[in-house]
Order: structure tokens, then C-alpha cells, then sequence
């Protein structure tokens, strides 16, 4: 359980590192204030990348120290001539790559196996346990083949590749005094420069040469550092590194240095002298190439000498490797015409093929160094170095960059430190970055949003109390109009209830008015809002006048009955006796006695 | 004769000149502060002020500004209409409690035509004196019914609403005297303004210019 988890956890790193690691690299690099210093005896070198692919600042100044000092036995002295160039060219608070001499330490080319789980990937051996322990000395101490390891000793190293098949690593170890790394650290660090990657120059050699190799993939060169103490010897191809130190003997030496007094290498006695000088170097290059494994062979050997006067062993060293090109670095053109070029089966003869660096297209000079450039130069053939040891950046996170070297050994005893406090550094400036955005995008939207807010947060503050006096209100209006209703309902009751006697107090009122001098009514009845009149009429004018005055007052008169009705003159008070209307007629002339009335009866719906 | 002598002191000024190494002693070194190790934790730290400014946010937007403004936003044509409802309301108020005061007063003034239960001799003491003033003669008066008002059921016509608010006594009254006496009889019991009705009426000529008016009359009495 416990592994999977582990397993589990390093999945998880794989990935972050993956995604993460670019972003922070490139930042951690853009934030990197770095210059590349190499301090001879006399002299100071400086060169500033921008990052990009400019060389910003190219210089070197003349430090006037005499011959008998260096920089162990007289660091005030250097503290004092660096100090004014530092603040001349305002470099106080830059970090630097300072290049070393090749000869303070000792280089090895180990393979060390290692466990499957620290190295999944090429990419992840960096972060692995292995690079973890390699910080201790007591690890390197359990590799023999590097000899006694001192604890003043500073134990370097880098991975240069990793066989899948073997699971080992071919690793660079350096092993470099601590003392002589703090004699040129402590000189810049009180100068205000913080020395903190440091190279032996073999490899800033070698990085420089591969900003052009690098374009042309595959490539396989040989590279010859020679000075007078030591020399090196390194086979780079774009999967492999073979390095060795050319053991050339005490007398050897003082051969080789006179021969440059002399007129010419030539003879047995000088083949004989290189013969056993670049021994290691030729079974080096016979070892490659005769690797049926190799389809590259080293067809070209870069050569690179501090002495002045290195003519004859530079013809020496082509009599020696007459199938090999002997080329060396320069930064100027106007050198590229001296050679003699003859062509033979493939392979070109030639002095010395001076192979200008700046003619690539990863960097180039800027419109202000090229102003200067290389006037201001001592050496200018000399000052390649500076340029591969300016592309090196402390690179914590391992990422790829074209200009990146691809030789990033660093032999800065607090090299751990450094790398874990730029980890550090690059991750809170990311965070705060981050803290600082996500501060103003939010604070930008919450100020955007704030307004509303307020204005809304009113409305939902207020709603309660208005809904309060809304519900209040419409309680007070419903109830009032409730209660309006009730009495509306209850007029209309009481309306339906009441009666009234319109229609009968009409009729009474106007029933004397309707009634005219001839007509006497007997009966007056009213029922179910109809009117019954029954009376006797003394003559049909009467009648007429009567019914026409009902008709305009009352409504209109439905006459049902009507007779004629015969009264006694003498008895006036004797009820008529009522006849028809044709008989009363025939008999109009009965008698004088009696009068005639017309009975009538009247109905009349109101 | 004392004179005076004024001694001039010319004083001559050394230039120093300091050599270039005495300048190079007075320079400071640019010393820079040694790097100590970084504590990774200070990682966690922002990462964590990162969560708790996200989760701030996520908080303070999301949970309450950005639900106020929604809620505010659904609620605000309810308050806008509510507001304009309230705008307007005291006015609809008084127009209301006006329109109910007048149908109050009507109302009561409808009620006033009505007999009481609680005066039943109300009616006979207003028809006894109407009588008497216009020189007729109540025969007799006879009570025929007496029952709560009711109502004809709009959905079912057989069926009745009773108000038992109301009561409603049928009397037959039979009257002596002139017409002309009974005229302003009428016109006397219609200035009272009284809640009865003659539904049924007789007026026959009797003998001497009497009459004689059989009435059956309902009055609608208020249960007080």
C-alpha cells in the first residue's frame, strides 16, 4: 500500500513537473541578473546575455597586477581593481558564472547504476533520490575509481546521459578544492557580485562550441584544452561525452614548450614526442571511431591553448591527426580566408580552420557591444569561453531553452542551496504574482459588483418593511373594502327588503284628478300592481275623458266591462240597473223618470 | 609717532593629492549578505493565503453579493410594484372609506325606514295616529303572517336564502272614513318614509261619501 502510494506520489511530481516546471523555469531564468566572469592574472572578463539572444555586454579590462600575485596571495588587491569595474559597469547585485581554471579540479567520467523508481524518465533524474544523495560526500566517497576525496573537497557533478538498457548513468564528477572556489568567490562576493554557478573552463569550451553544433544534428567533435601545466581532452557528440586528462610528462613539457622556439615540428624525434603526448587523446578518438556502434565518427578536433605561442604544436597536432580537422575558435571573419584548404577523399587538410562562433542563429552580438567589438578585446581569440559560461543559468527546474548549454556542471560548494532557495524564490514570486493578480482581478470584480450590491442590498432591505406596509395597506383596503361590500350587500338587502308604495301612493294621489265631473267611481282595487276601476259614467265623453286621463296618468286602461245602467229620477238614491248597451238603446224612450249611466270596469296594469 | 605696521600673512593653502592606492583604501566594499537556506513552508503559506483570497472571493461573490443582486433582482418589480401600489394606495383608502361612509350613511338611512323588532307597536302607534288625525276609523287590523325575509335561490328556484336579519309581517286592516281623509292619510304615511307596502287594496264607496279600504299591507321589520 504504502508503495503504490508512493508510486502514486511520484506519478503526481512526474505530472506537476511536467506542466509546472516550464512555467516556473522561464520565470526563475527571466529573473536571473547574471553575468559570466572569468579573472586571469592580469585581466577581467565579462559577458552579459540578455536571455533572448543577445550578447548585451562584452568586455575585458587590464587589472595591472604584477606577475608575482594572484588571486589566493593578493585577493584585496584584485577586491580593489574588480570593485572599480563593478561599479563602473553597475554589475553590483548580479549573480555570476565564473569560469575556473580546468586544472583546480579533478574530472572523472563515471557510470553509476541506479534504482528503476530515480530514474523514470531522463528528464526526472535530476529530481530523483540519486541527485538528492549525491549531495553528501559520503556517497561519492563509495566510487573508487575517484580517488580520495579530501573534506575540503567540493564533489561536483552532472548527468550526461542515462542508458535505459544498463540503468546507469554516465556522470561528470569534478572534484574541486573548496579553498580555490572561495579565493574568486569571496573576491566577487565583495565586490557585490554573488558568484554562485561556477565551471571549470574545459566546459565553458565545450558549451560554446555546441551553440553551433547544436544546429546541425548529429555531430561528434573532439575538443583539446592545452596549457602548458595540464590538458584536456573531451569527445562531445549529441548522445555522448568522453572526457580525459592528457597525461603528458614533466619532460614532455619542457620539449613542447621549446618547440615553439623552434623553427618547425618536423622530424622523428617531434613525432616521437607527440606520438607519446596525445597518447590518451589518440586511443580516445581510436576508441571512438572504431566503435561499430558509432556511425559518427570525430572527423573535427577544436583546439584551445591560453599560451601565447602555440604554432608548432598546432602543426604537431595536425602532422599527428592527419585525418582529422584541426579547427579553433574565433569571433571574427576577417581570419576565416588564412586557411589553405585541400581536399582529399572526403577528409579536408588544412593549418588551421578558424571557425567563427558568432556566425549562428542562436545569439549574436548586440548593436552596442558590436560598436566596441573586438577593438576593445586583448585576446580576442581567447574570449570565446565567456560566451558558452553566459548562457548557464542556475536552471532549478531543469527545463530546455535552444540557448540553454547543454554542460551545466556547477562547482559551487552551496550549488544545493542555491538551486533550492531559487525553487524558493521563483515559486513565491509566482505566488505573489498570482496573490497580487488574483487580488486585482477579484478586487476589479468584487468594485464592479460592489455598487450593485449596495444599491440591491437596499431593495432587500427595504422589501420587508415595504411588503409590511404593502400587506398592512392592502389589509386596511381590503377590509374597508369588505366592509363596503357588506354594506353594499346589505343595502341591496335592505333595498330588496324594503317596500315601498310608489305605485299604490300614485294611484290614490292621482286618482281624484283623473276622475271627471260625469264619472263616479264605486271601487277602487289595487292588487298585484294592477289597478281595478269600477264606477258609472254619466255620459261616453265622460268615459272617454276618464280613460284618456288613466291612459296619460296611470298607465294603460283595459276597459272589461261596460253596460248601461238606468236610474229613477225620484229615487236618486236606487242603485241603476244596468241594461246592455243595445237594449238600453230600443228602449231609450221608456220613460222620463229614469236616467241612463254607463257602468263601466276599468283594469290597468301599472 | 607710533606707526603702525600691518603685517599681511600670506597663507598658502597645501594641495593634497592623494595617491591612487590612499583612494583605493577609502572604497567600501560592496559586500553582499550571505544567502541562507529558504524555508520551503513560506510555499505553503502563499499557497494557502491563495486559497483563502479564492475561497474569500468565491465567498464574498458567490455566495453573498452575487445571490443579493439575484434576489434583489427578482424581488425588485414585486417592490417597484408595491411601491407604486402603496404611491397610490392612501388615496384609493379615502376614496374607499369615503364611498364606504356614504354607503354607510345610505345604508342607515335605509335601515331607518325600517319598523323594529325590538318597537313592535311602532307601526300601529304611526297608523293608529294617522288615522286619528285624518278622521278615519281603523276597523280592525289582523296579523296574517310573520316570517324572516327569504329569498329565491338564483340555482335553485325552489330553494330559499333566509335573512333572518329581516322579518317580514302581513297585516289586513280595514279602514272607515272619506276618501278625502284617506288621501291625505296616504300622504301623511308617505312623508314617514316607512318600510311597508300595500300589496292588496280595496276602496269601495260606503253610503254618506264614506268609504271603506280593505288594506293588506306587509311591513318589513329590522331584528335589532
Amino acid at each position: 500500500m504504502k508503495e503504490k502510494l508512493l508510486v502514486l506520489k511520484e506519478k503526481f511530481l512526474q505530472a506537476f513537473r511536467k506542466f509546472m516546471y516550464p512555467l516556473l523555469g522561464s520565470i526563475s531564468i527571466s529573473k536571473e541578473k547574471r553575468v559570466a566572469i572569468e579573472i586571469q592574472q592580469d585581466n577581467i572578463s565579462i559577458c552579459q546575455f540578455d536571455g533572448k539572444n543577445q550578447i548585451k555586454q562584452f568586455f575585458n579590462e587590464r587589472l595591472e597586477i604584477s606577475t608575482d600575485k594572484n588571486i589566493e596571495n593578493a585577493s584585496e588587491i584584485y577586491e580593489q581593481k574588480i570593485l572599480k569595474i563593478v561599479k563602473k559597469n553597475k554589475l553590483k547585485g548580479y549573480e555570476a558564472n565564473l569560469i575556473i581554471p580546468t586544472s583546480y579540479s579533478k574530472i572523472h567520467l563515471i557510470n553509476i547504476p541506479v534504482a528503476e523508481e530515480d530514474a523514470a524518465s531522463p528528464d526526472d533524474v535530476i529530481f530523483s533520490n540519486f541527485s538528492k544523495n549525491a549531495q553528501t560526500q559520503e556517497f561519492w566517497k563509495s566510487f573508487e575509481q575517484l580517488g580520495q576525496i579530501k573534506e575540503t573537497d567540493e564533489v561536483s557533478h552532472f548527468i550526461v546521459s542515462k542508458n535505459d538498457a544498463t540503468l546507469e548513468l554516465s556522470v561528470v564528477v569534478a572534484i574541486t578544492d573548496k579553498e580555490k572556489i572561495l579565493s574568486f568567490k569571496n573576491v566577487l562576493k565583495n565586490c557585490g557580485i554573488n558568484a554562485n554557478l561556477i565551471e571549470p573552463k574545459l566546459f565553458s569550451i565545450i558549451n560554446s562550441i555546441l551553440i553551433k553544433k547544436q544546429e546541425v544534428k548529429p555531430f561528434q567533435f573532439g575538443i583539446l584544452e592545452y596549457t602548458n601545466d595540464k590538458s584536456y581532452f573531451a569527445i562531445v557528440s549529441d548522445t555522448s561525452f568522453k572526457f580525459t586528462e592528457v597525461e603528458i610528462s614533466r619532460s614532455d613539457k619542457v620539449l613542447l614548450k621549446q618547440l615553439e622556439k623552434m623553427p618547425s615540428p618536423e622530424g622523428p624525434f617531434w613525432s616521437e614526442v607527440f606520438e607519446r603526448s596525445l597518447e590518451n587523446v589518440n586511443s580516445l578518438i581510436e576508441e571512438v571511431n572504431n566503435d561499430e556502434n558509432n556511425e559518427i565518427k570525430v572527423k573535427e578536433l577544436y583546439f584551445y591553448s591560453e599560451e601565447d605561442n602555440v604554432n608548432n604544436f598546432i602543426t604537431g597536432l595536425k602532422n599527428k591527426f592527419q585525418k582529422i580537422i584541426i579547427k579553433e575558435i574565433s569571433l571574427v571573419s576577417v581570419n576565416m580566408t588564412e586557411p589553405e584548404l585541400e581536399i582529399k577523399d572526403n577528409s579536408v587538410e588544412y593549418d588551421t580552420l578558424k571557425e567563427n562562433l558568432l556566425e549562428n542563429n542562436t545569439i549574436k552580438l548586440s548593436k552596442k557591444v558590436r560598436k566596441t567589438f573586438p577593438v576593445t578585446y586583448i585576446d580576442i581569440n581567447k574570449a570565446f569561453p565567456l560566451i558558452g559560461s553566459s548562457l548557464r543559468y542556475l536552471n532549478a527546474f531543469n527545463i530546455k531553452k535552444k540557448f540553454i548549454p547543454k554542460f551545466q556542471i556547477n562547482l559551487n560548494p552551496e550549488n544545493f542551496k542555491y538551486l533550492e532557495n531559487n525553487k524558493i524564490k521563483t515559486s513565491n514570486y509566482l505566488l505573489n504574482s498570482i496573490t497580487v493578480l488574483l487580488l486585482f482581478i477579484f478586487s476589479g470584480l468584487i468594485a464592479l459588483n460592489l455598487p450593485v450590491y449596495f444599491e440591491k442590498s437596499k431593495v432587500l432591505k427595504q422589501h420587508p418593511s415595504v411588503v409590511q406596509k404593502y400587506d398592512q395597506t392592502l389589509n386596511e383596503i381590503k377590509n374597508i373594502s369588505g366592509k363596503y361590500k357588506k354594506i353594499e350587500a346589505d343595502s341591496k338587502l335592505a333595498n330588496e327588503v324594503q317596500s315601498t308604495n310608489n305605485e299604490y301612493y300614485k294611484l290614490v294621489k292621482n286618482t281624484p284628478s283623473i276622475v271627471p265631473d260625469g264619472v263616479k267611481l264605486n271601487k277602487l282595487e289595487f292588487l298585484d300592481n294592477q289597478a281595478v276601476f269600477e264606477g258609472h259614467a254619466v255620459t261616453d265623453y265622460d268615459l272617454n275623458m276618464f280613460v284618456q286621463n288613466i291612459r296619460d296618468t296611470i298607465g294603460r286602461p283595459d276597459i272589461t266591462k261596460l253596460n248601461v245602467a238606468v236610474i229613477l229620477n225620484d229615487d236618486t238614491q236606487s242603485a241603476p240597473v244596468e241594461q246592455n248597451e243595445s237594449a238600453s238603446n230600443n228602449n231609450q224612450q221608456l220613460s222620463q223618470n229614469t236616467s241612463s249611466f254607463r257602468n263601466f270596469k276599468i283594469e290597468v296594469d301599472l | 609717532m607710533i606707526k603702525r605696521v600691518v603685517i599681511k600673512r600670506r597663507v598658502v593653502r597645501k594641495k593634497v593629492k592623494a595617491s591612487d592606492d590612499k583612494v583605493e583604501k577609502f572604497i567600501k566594499p560592496l559586500k553582499i549578505k550571505e544567502e541562507k537556506f529558504l524555508n520551503p513552508n513560506s510555499i505553503y503559506t502563499k499557497m494557502f493565503m491563495i486559497g483563502i483570497l479564492v475561497l474569500g472571493f468565491i465567498i464574498g461573490n458567490f455566495v453573498v453579493i452575487k445571490p443579493t443582486i439575484n434576489s434583489a433582482m427578482l424581488i425588485e418589480p414585486d417592490l417597484q410594484q408595491k411601491k407604486s401600489f402603496l404611491d397610490t394606495s392612501e388615496t384609493s383608502k379615502i376614496g374607499l372609506l369615503k364611498k364606504t361612509k356614504e354607503a354607510e350613511d345610505q345604508l342607515q338611512q335605509i335601515n331607518q325606514s325600517f319598523f323594529y323588532t325590538s318597537k313592535p307597536d311602532e307601526f300601529y302607534t304611526l297608523f293608529s295616529e294617522a288615522a286619528l288625525d285624518h278622521q278615519l276609523k281603523i276597523y280592525s287590523l289582523n296579523k296574517i303572517s310573520e316570517d324572516f325575509y327569504k329569498k329565491q335561490k338564483k340555482d335553485d328556484p325552489k330553494a330559499f336564502d333566509i335573512f333572518e336579519k329581516y322579518k317580514i309581517v302581513e297585516y289586513e286592516l280595514v279602514i272607515n272614513g272619506k276618501f278625502i281623509d284617506y288621501l291625505n292619510f296616504i300622504k301623511t304615511l308617505e312623508k314617514y318614509d316607512k318600510s311597508f307596502v300595500v300589496t292588496d287594496s280595496v276602496i269601495e264607496e260606503k253610503n254618506n261619501g264614506m268609504v271603506e279600504i280593505k288594506n293588506k299591507i306587509k311591513l318589513s321589520l329590522l331584528n335589532t
